[in-house]
């Protein structure tokens, strides 16, 4: 809530400033939105996130002066949006929508585009050079100048939507709405259209854009706004809004949020729900690492099974998939060998578990710990061995060696679903 | 420059369906002898023809020829603007129920015995004007005007007034064969006094439309879209649609009701302007009047010593092509 504390009370902006204050919008008998509160900043891009019926096209509508709230009200730079006449606001205001009308596929797509411009010319005017200069930018703009002397039923979906993005931009709009303006293009296209948005952002246009897929609200906008059942839940930075608990309370499911590794974006990985069935007193433990673990973990779960996992570092994606299952864990600090106190917690887990998993993982001297503790497995040792050991040995042929050892205890399998198989029937 | 190629070649055709529209009849008047008559009445010229042919001119088909060509181009633009207005491909006056309503208007005065410029085109205008906003008012949900609901409710009121009509038939006595013969849609009681009235009321009422042309075609991608693009759109649906009243009334109290030009010309005239409305409207108008002369001159000659009323052609010509174009689009209509 962050950024909206921040804007107080006052009611004077820039140019190109929306505000949304106490908004309730009815269908027939659905109450759509409730109580909206939003300012919009120039420059700004802001996402609305949630579940389908969850209010977010109603918002667009409202603030896009088609469907008036029945309470409180919408204003564009102090002004009511609803006292503007549909000319000036389209002059100030562009919309994307969903998909496009097909009675509209006889025209061209340059003919389409320079109807962006028609808010700008005069009743019974004609279009002036600059509104050809504006169009051919556009055009350009969203790369479908290639396309100007073609029928828009000539093009693809994709390339259709562009077309009508490019005639969003000819109104040259401080403020563009975008009403899942994507979710029907691939996602190279999306990415190339977020990518247009922002920079128009940077050039100062407000950006306000329902977007279905949380991992692209979550890569492109300055803040989100997650809605449910017609209320904003959570307004803020992008952290602030995809937490795991807003996320299961609008969408009802579990899901994994993480950093990205390249783009430092958040990605959020939905999870099937997980229902612990009749978990057996005896527990599998895993032996993690570098990423490793997670699929066993995750199977294993998913299998009803009781699992418990170590050694693990805290920045180890194995270590969020072991907390999101809440699972008996033994945690190391990042980047340390594991202490004697870890080591010994584990082996105390590894004692208890009626099956030992060491997965295909990486060795080298901080983790060798972990090897010592899983010979203490003795027969109750099983190996996921994807790759030979001596392309994961990092330490001085000290893992090859103990592994070696080890491999001829104990049953070793080539793929997780026969690992997991064996697992399952060994203890069902 | 293509746009008003088209244009000029459209215009040429209607003078020349102008001109045969005059020279057809039972007797032919060369068009040599009609450019006399018409250029005595300005410059007294040496006479070449009968007093007879100079009334047949002036007086009776020249009226009948131009009230053809307003009434045809009048129908078209009317058909235009509706089609844009609730894009939908077939919607025309008549399917709207504004002619059924003009017609219910004007025949019941004409029923009452008033058979008169000042009463009928007044009473088949309100007739309209109630046809379509009782219809524009069925339609709306909340603020806005549903398209289906509209045609539905179109064609329920056509069904209302065509009763009505009938009705005022079966009690009409006297008056009835006027009734009849009015009602059948016909172009043979055009007078001067009725294109002195008609003439400024389409004109005005093409004009009015082809203003709002861009915004026309702004409709088209759908009500909301248009709105986005600056688009008043209720006011643009009342401003038309009292326009296309008053075309409509005007054309219906003259000339009777006649069907589906409305339809057929924007449908026909699309395949070579494009969907553009600043060269559809124009060019529909033009249409519209060439395709009514003809209609006239057929239904003047296909039986000699009699006629048929004009309505019966455009009908036959019309409902095929009706039943074509629900044949060719019903792919992508459902």
């Amino acid at each position: 809530m962050g950024i909206l504390e921040k804007e107080g009370g006052s009611e004077i902006g820039g140019p190109g400033r929306v505000r949304v204050d106490g908004v309730d919008c009815y269908y027939v008998e659905t109450h759509a939105l409730n109580n909206a509160q939003l300012t919009v900043r120039p420059g700004e891009v802001i996402g609305l996130v949630g579940p389908n019926g969850s209010g977010k096209t109603t918002l667009i509508k409202a603030i896009s002066g088609v469907l008036k709230p029945q309470v409180g009200i919408i204003t564009l730079d102090g002004v009511d949006v609803y006292q503007i006449k549909p000319k000036r606001l389209a002059q100030q205001m562009a919309v994307v929508p969903q998909s496009t009308d097909t009675f509209f596929f006889d025209f061209t797509v340059e003919e389409v585009v320079l109807m962006g411009r028609s808010p700008h010319i005069k009743f019974l005017g004609t279009e002036s050079t600059n509104d050809y200069d504006v169009t051919r930018k556009a055009l350009e703009m969203t790369d479908v100048a290639q396309f100007a002397d073609r029928k828009i039923a000539e093009l693809s979906g994709g390339e259709r939507q562009r077309v009508i993005i490019a005639r969003a931009l000819a109104q040259e709009p401080k403020i563009l709405l975008l009403d899942e303006a994507t979710s029907q293009l691939d996602i190279g296209i999306k990415i190339e259209i977020f990518d247009l948005v922002r920079r128009l952002a940077a050039s100062g246009i407000a950006v306000i854009a329902a977007i279905h897929d949380l991992n692209l609200a979550a890569q492109y906008c300055d803040r989100l706004l997650l809605l449910n059942r017609g209320e904003i839940i959570a307004d803020g930075a992008v952290e602030e809004v995809l937490t795991q608990e807003h996320i299961a309370e609008a969408f009802g499911v579990s899901a994994l949020v993480r950093k990205h590794p390249i783009t430092n974006a958040f990605s959020i990985t939905l999870l099937p729900h997980h229902t612990p069935g009749e978990r057996s007193s005896e527990t599998v433990h895993v032996i993690p690492g570098g990423g490793k673990g997670a699929p066993i973990i995750h199977a294993l779960v998913q299998k009803g099974l009781s699992v418990s996992a170590g050694v693990v570092n805290t920045l180890d994606s194995d270590y969020d998939v072991a907390e999101y299952y809440g699972i008996e864990c033994a945690v190391e600090a990042p980047f340390s060998p594991i202490s004697s106190e870890v080591d010994s917690r584990n082996v105390q887990l590894i004692q208890e578990a009626c099956i030992v998993v060491l997965p295909n993982i990486c060795f080298g001297p901080a983790n060798l710990k972990n090897l010592e503790a899983a010979a203490l497995a003795g027969d109750k040792l099983v190996i996921l061995e994807e790759t030979p050991i001596e392309s994961r040995d990092f330490t001085p042929g000290v893992a090859q060696r103990l592994y070696g050892d080890l491999r001829e205890r104990c049953l070793v399998f080539t793929e997780l679903a026969t690992l997991v198989e064996h697992v399952e029937s060994h203890i069902g | 420059m293509k746009r008003n190629a088209t244009l000029l070649v459209l215009a040429g055709i209607l003078f020349a369906s102008v001109v045969i529209g005059v020279a057809v009849g039972p007797v032919w008047i060369p068009p040599q002898k009609i450019a006399a008559i018409l250029t005595n009445l300005v410059v007294p010229t040496n006479r070449t023809w009968s007093e007879a042919e100079a009334i047949i001119v002036y007086q009776i088909r020249l009226p009948r020829t131009f009230m053809a060509l307003l009434v045809g181009a009048g129908l078209a633009v009317a058909g235009v603007a509706m089609q844009a207005l609730f894009k939908n491909p077939l919607a025309d006056p008549y399917v709207l129920g504004a002619s059924s309503g003009a017609g219910f208007g004007a025949a019941l005065v004409i029923s009452l015995g008033l058979v008169s410029a000042i009463f009928v085109p007044p009473a088949a205008f309100a007739g309209a004007v109630i046809a379509t906003f009782t219809v524009y008012a069925l339609s709306m949900i909340g603020p806005r005007s549903s398209v289906s609901l509209l045609l539905l409710s179109g064609i329920a009121l056509s069904t209302l007034f065509s009763a009505l009509i009938s009705y005022l038939m079966f009690v009409a006595g006297e008056n009835l064969h006027q009734l009849v013969f009015w009602l059948m849609g016909g172009l043979w009681a055009s007078r001067w006094e009725y294109v002195e009235i008609t003439f400024p009321v389409i004109l005005i009422g093409t004009i009015v439309i082809y203003a709002y042309a861009r915004d026309l075609n702004l409709m088209l991608s759908g009500e909301e879209s248009a709105q986005h693009l600056g688009v008043a759109v209720e006011n643009l649906k009342k401003i038309l649609l009292v326009t296309v009243s008053f075309v409509v009334g005007v054309a219906v109290a003259f000339c009777g009701i006649i069907g589906f030009v409305g339809l057929i010309v924007p449908h026909v005239v699309r395949t070579f302007t494009g969907p553009d409305h600043k060269a559809l409207i124009p060019a529909s108008a033009l249409f519209g009047g060439i395709l009514l002369i003809w209609a006239d001159i057929i239904a003047r000659s296909a039986i000699p010593g009699s006629e048929m009323p004009v309505g019966i052609i455009t009908a036959l010509l019309g409902a095929p092509f009706f039943m074509y174009l629900v044949w060719s689009r019903r792919k992508n209509i459902f």
